[in-house]
Parts: structure tokens; C-alpha cells; sequence
């Protein structure tokens, strides 16, 4: 090993912060798990219930108005009496179900609720839609219920706190972890390495060394691209085995339910969300250690640079351009849109635009370094 | 030959730095005298390139502080004070990247033993007291081996066997034919080791020869002391 690759070694991996990014990354993963068990949900409060109920309500009213009419007639409505008659019969069957019957009999619940949302989707379809219940909603739903029906597998409503492993990690990483949490650890952490060395007099050592400045940017880009990159696959393998250990299950094929156009509904393996989920954080991981390097080049002061580095990645990823990078820092965006998705690229396309980019702005920076002999 | 041209430096609209010039051969040392905030580690921070000039240039041997950056930081160390040092790394540590960089023959060991730190050798710098980091900022010095040697007061945080061995090494370093510049306040040291002396008044420099002068008695006449009106 060169002086060079060993005086970066030290520089990153001496002091606390190199087990920082793995810790609170790991924290953030099962920050779901901490969710789940705070609250003490039942069935009854399930969200996939709540637009049933919200429909019942509104037909039983307008159903009571018109029965207490003095002489109730046939009214021209749409939907019509009949049917919401017939909607209000399955919803009070289902609600039975649902409050009588927490757990022991899941297949006989999935089974009614299968055909309720069927009955609701063929009413939405021709336009007798409910605003809590559209179509795409329902085309979901029925498409997540027909595929654990068919493999006779358990169904695992979103507020459920009992849940395998994989399934538990996918919804921690799909929903209840905001993409910008992973931004914003990913430019404290990595930011602060690379913009270390600008940092008052630890910057002379390193300035006023008669070497190229860019491969003191390179090596440590690569050492704190490099580490980070394990650091987080080995943090997402930890808090998937802690997840499978809890639950004793795995659930590795149970389906994720996504509209990658806005008008169908796809499912994707909980396991292939993690997989693709692990590429995704590496790929942005990298890019903020790209947008750091290059950063740090255009000012000294350690707050601007970071504020700078936060306000790209965050500005970025709510941008929705598709040639930018940062436009794919939204994990269910890029992975597992909800209602179709405006970026041209998904993954492994996606996760290749940004880990190129970082790997790019990196050679950038140096090259620039390089040129100017200056930190 | 260390060579400084007209060099004008000023933060915003306070200038710092006049019209410097002067030239510094190999083996010889130079004290750099002022009182505190006159701009003695300003001057030394242009003269390394960590301040940009607003005019003037700097060459040592011929190869020009900006453009030929490389040639010209392998012909000088610079290292301003203990804060300088990268906390989390050990004495040993700074030696071999210092020696690494400077492609240095200079033996860590033999340094170590000189400066009788070898008791301290692998301990963090984070955790050493001023005095202690005083003598590992010498030992960089000294390994790097570099031909011309800028010193920001040196001797602050020694107490008295220190600093004699510390001046023990900087006579050793000028007999090695090291051109050295060195800010001080302890006019008793400069005064042993100093050629010339530089004072810094008014942003120019005004330069003597360490021998033909009272060092005191300039001083005094540069910049008297006013009777505290308190």
C-alpha cells in the first residue's frame, strides 16, 4: 500500500465517525419496526377498511333519508338504490368479518374482501366511483389479493405489526422511512469526510504537501465511496436478518403492490424491492459522495458546503427532471411508484445514472484539483 | 533562493502588506519580529500560497509559488502552529506521511531520538499537551527535509530546557544550509540565531542585520510601548 492510500486509510478510519453511517442506517431501517409496535392497531383500523366504512356511512344515509320518506318510490339515482343497497349488504358482511374476526380465519376475510373490492372496481369502472376508492386504488388492492389467494398466503394488511422479516424491512424502506432521511445522513456523513480537509489548519498539512492534490480527492472518495457502499449493504443485510430473527418468518415473496404507468397494477417480490432497494442506496450513497467532491472545491467554509450539499440532493429529488440525477433520490419513486411515475429511468438504469455521476463528479473534482494544486 | 517580489496583501479595504520584498539564501536565518496582529503569520501565509496576493510574486528557485506549485512546495515546509496537526493520527503517523510526501531520507527513528519523543511516538496527537505538539511539529520540519523552513512561532507552550533544545536544532538545521524564517516575540532567541531580522511596520518590511543592531533597543524604537492610560 502506498503513503498516500495509507495516510487516507487513517484519515477515515481512525476516530468514531466511521461507524456512524452503518448505526444510524440501521436505525433508520427498522425505524418502521419502532412504528409498528408503538401503535396498537386492530383490524377495524386497518386504512384498506377505512374507505368501506367511509361508503357505508354515506349509503346508509342517503339509503335511511329515503326510507323515511312517507311513501318511499323508486328515485332515479346513480349509483341506483339497488345497487347501493347491495354495496351496503357486503360492506356490513365484511364488517362482521372484520370485527369478529381478528385472525383465526384471514382466508375467509381475504375471500370476502376480494369480492367486495371486485364488486366496487366493476362499479368504479363504469363510473359509479367513490373518491376514497378509484380505480387504480382498487385495481391495487385486488391485484395484492388475488396474488396471495392464488399462492394461499397470508394477507398482511399495512398497519399490521406481526409481519415476516422481508415484508417488515420492504414496507420500513417503501413507506415509513422518507427517501430524504437516507439524503440527508448520506450528506452529513459523507460530506463531512471529504470536506474534512478543508477544515482550518488540518488543511495546511495537506495543501502545502508537494504531491497531486486531485489523488488526495480520489483516494479518499474511493475509501469513503467504497466503505459506504458495504457499510450500507451489510447495514440492510443486519436489519433484514434482525427483522427474520423477530418474526421467525421470511416472507421473501410476498407481493408489493405498484402502478408503474398510472393506470395498471404490477407486483414486485418484497425480496426484489429489497435487492433493488440496497442497489438504489449504494447508487445515491455514492452520487452524494460525488456532489460532496465537487462541492467542497468551489468554497471553504464547512456550514455552506453542507448546507449546499443538503439543498442539491433535497431541491434535486423533488425536481422530477429526468436527465438529473438527484431527480431519482425518491426511493418509491424510482422503485415502487404509487400511481405511475414522470422519470424516464428505472432501476438498474437509474441506479447507474447516479453511481456515474458520483464516480464522474469524483474524476471531475480531482482533475480540477489537480489543475489548480489546491485543496 | 527564496524570492519575494512586491508583495501587496489586504483583507477588504485593510491592507495588511506592502511592497514586500526580499530575498532568503540557503543556510541562512531570518527572525520576523512585530507585535501581535501586525501580520507576521499573514506574510508567512502568502509566502506559501495559503493567502493569494492581491500583487507581487514568490519563486524559490526559480520555480513560481502559483504556477510551478509543485516544484515549489517541494522546497519548503510550512506548518503554522499544533492545530495544524491532524488530531486522530500519532506522531509516527505525521512522519511517514510528511516523509512519504517530501520523498524525504530523513530516518523517523533517528528524529524521534533527537527531539526525545520517542516515549510519545504513537500517541495521538488529539491527546498531547502544547508542548508536545511543539516538538511534533519540529520533527516535521526536520523530516522533511526541505531546503527553506518557515517557522510561526516555534518556542510558544516550551518551557526553558525546550526551548534550548529547540535552538540547538534550529543552529543544526541552518549548519545543513536550510534557509529558515522564523516569527518570533522572544527577541532574546532571535537574537542568538537570526542573520537578519525582519520588522514588520506599517505593512513594510524593514530589514537589519541581526549583528549591526540592539535588538531591544529597535524594537523599542519601531514600536514603543504606550503607558496604559488606565
Amino acid at each position: 500500500m502506498t503513503a498516500g492510500w495509507r495516510f487516507a486509510c487513517w484519515r477515515v478510519f481512525r476516530g468514531r465517525a466511521w461507524w456512524v453511517l452503518p448505526f444510524c442506517l440501521l436505525v433508520m431501517l427498522l425505524w418502521g419496526n419502532f412504528q409498528r409496535v408503538r401503535e396498537t392497531t386492530t383490524m377495524s383500523n386497518m386504512p384498506e377498511f377505512s374507505a368501506m366504512y367511509s361508503l357505508r356511512y354515506r349509503y346508509g344515509e342517503v339509503l335511511n333519508t329515503w326510507r323515511q320518506q312517507p311513501k318511499p318510490r323508486p328515485v332515479l339515482t346513480n349509483p341506483s338504490v339497488k345497487q347501493m343497497e347491495s354495496a351496503v349488504d357486503a360492506t356490513d358482511a365484511l364488517n362482521r368479518m372484520v370485527r369478529l374476526d381478528e385472525y383465526d380465519n384471514r382466508a375467509a376475510l381475504v375471500r370476502a374482501e376480494l369480492t367486495m373490492d371486485r364488486y366496487f372496481l366493476r362499479q368504479a369502472a363504469a363510473g359509479h366511483g367513490h373518491a376514497d376508492m378509484d380505480v387504480l386504488t382498487l385495481k391495487k388492492r385486488v391485484t395484492e389479493l388475488v396474488a396471495n389467494q392464488k399462492a394461499h398466503r397470508t394477507q398482511y394488511y399495512s398497519r399490521e405489526r406481526r409481519l415476516p422479516g422481508a415484508l417488515s424491512l420492504a414496507r420500513s424502506l417503501a413507506t415509513d422511512t422518507p427517501s430524504s432521511w437516507f439524503a440527508v445522513l448520506f450528506c452529513f456523513w459523507a460530506g463531512l469526510f471529504i470536506l474534512a480537509d478543508k477544515r482550518g489548519g488540518a488543511r495546511a498539512l495537506l495543501d502545502l504537501a508537494p504531491v497531486a492534490k486531485g489523488g488526495i480527492y480520489w483516494r479518499r472518495a474511493a475509501l469513503v465511496g467504497g466503505y459506504g457502499s458495504v457499510a450500507i449493504v451489510l447495514a440492510v443485510a443486519a436489519a433484514l436478518g434482525g427483522s427474520i430473527l423477530l418474526a421467525g418468518t421470511v416472507g421473501w415473496q410476498y407481493p408489493l403492490v405498484y402502478s408503474p404507468d398510472g393506470s395498471h397494477a404490477a407486483l414486485m417480490s418484497a425480496g426484489a424491492f429489497i435487492v433493488q432497494a440496497t442497489c438504489w442506496l449504494v447508487a445515491a450513497f455514492l452520487l452524494t459522495v460525488g456532489l460532496a467532491t465537487v462541492i467542497q472545491l468551489l468554497t471553504r467554509q464547512l456550514m455552506v458546503s453542507l448546507l449546499a450539499l443538503v439543498a442539491l440532493v433535497l431541491v434535486g429529488s423533488a425536481s422530477g427532471l429526468g436527465w438529473l440525477p438527484m431527480s431519482y433520490l425518491d426511493l418509491p419513486r424510482v422503485i415502487l411508484p404509487a400511481s405511475g411515475y414522470a422519470l424516464p429511468l428505472r432501476l438498474p438504469a437509474a441506479a447507474a445514472l447516479m453511481a456515474g455521476c458520483g464516480v464522474l463528479l469524483v474524476a471531475l473534482g480531482g482533475c480540477w484539483a489537480n489543475r489548480r494544486q489546491r485543496l | 533562493m527564496l524570492t519575494c517580489e512586491n508583495l501587496r496583501f489586504g483583507f477588504r479595504h485593510h491592507p495588511v502588506l506592502t511592497d514586500i520584498g526580499f530575498e532568503l539564501a540557503p543556510g541562512e536565518i531570518v527572525g520576523l519580529v512585530a507585535p501581535n496582529g501586525t501580520g507576521k503569520s499573514t506574510l508567512l501565509r502568502n509566502l506559501t500560497g495559503l493567502l493569494t496576493p492581491q500583487a507581487g510574486t514568490v519563486t524559490l528557485d526559480g520555480a513560481d509559488a502559483r504556477r510551478q506549485r509543485r516544484a515549489f512546495l517541494h522546497g519548503l515546509f510550512f506548518l503554522e502552529d499544533g492545530q495544524g496537526l491532524l488530531p486522530t493520527l500519532t506522531a509516527r503517523e505525521h512522519f511517514a506521511y510528511v516523509k512519504a510526501a517530501w520523498n524525504s531520507d530523513v530516518g523517523i527513528d533517528a528524529v524521534l531520538s533527537a527531539l526525545h519523543m520517542t516515549a510519545y511516538a504513537d500517541k495521538r496527537v488529539g491527546r498531547m499537551s502544547l508542548g508536545m505538539r511543539q516538538h511534533v511539529l519540529l520533527g516535521l520540519y526536520m523530516i522533511a527535509d526541505a531546503r527553506y523552513l518557515l517557522f510561526d512561532e516555534p518556542l510558544n507552550g516550551l518551557d526553558p530546557t525546550s526551548i534550548r533544545l529547540f535552538t540547538q536544532i534550529f543552529t543544526k538545521l541552518k549548519q545543513r544550509g536550510k534557509g529558515i524564517i522564523m516569527s518570533s516575540h522572544q527577541l532574546g532567541n532571535v537574537t542568538a540565531m537570526a542573520d537578519r531580522v525582519f520588522f514588520l511596520k506599517d505593512t513594510r518590511l524593514q530589514v537589519f542585520d541581526a549583528a549591526s543592531i540592539d535588538l531591544d533597543a529597535t524594537y523599542d524604537a519601531l514600536y514603543g510601548v504606550q503607558e496604559a492610560d488606565w
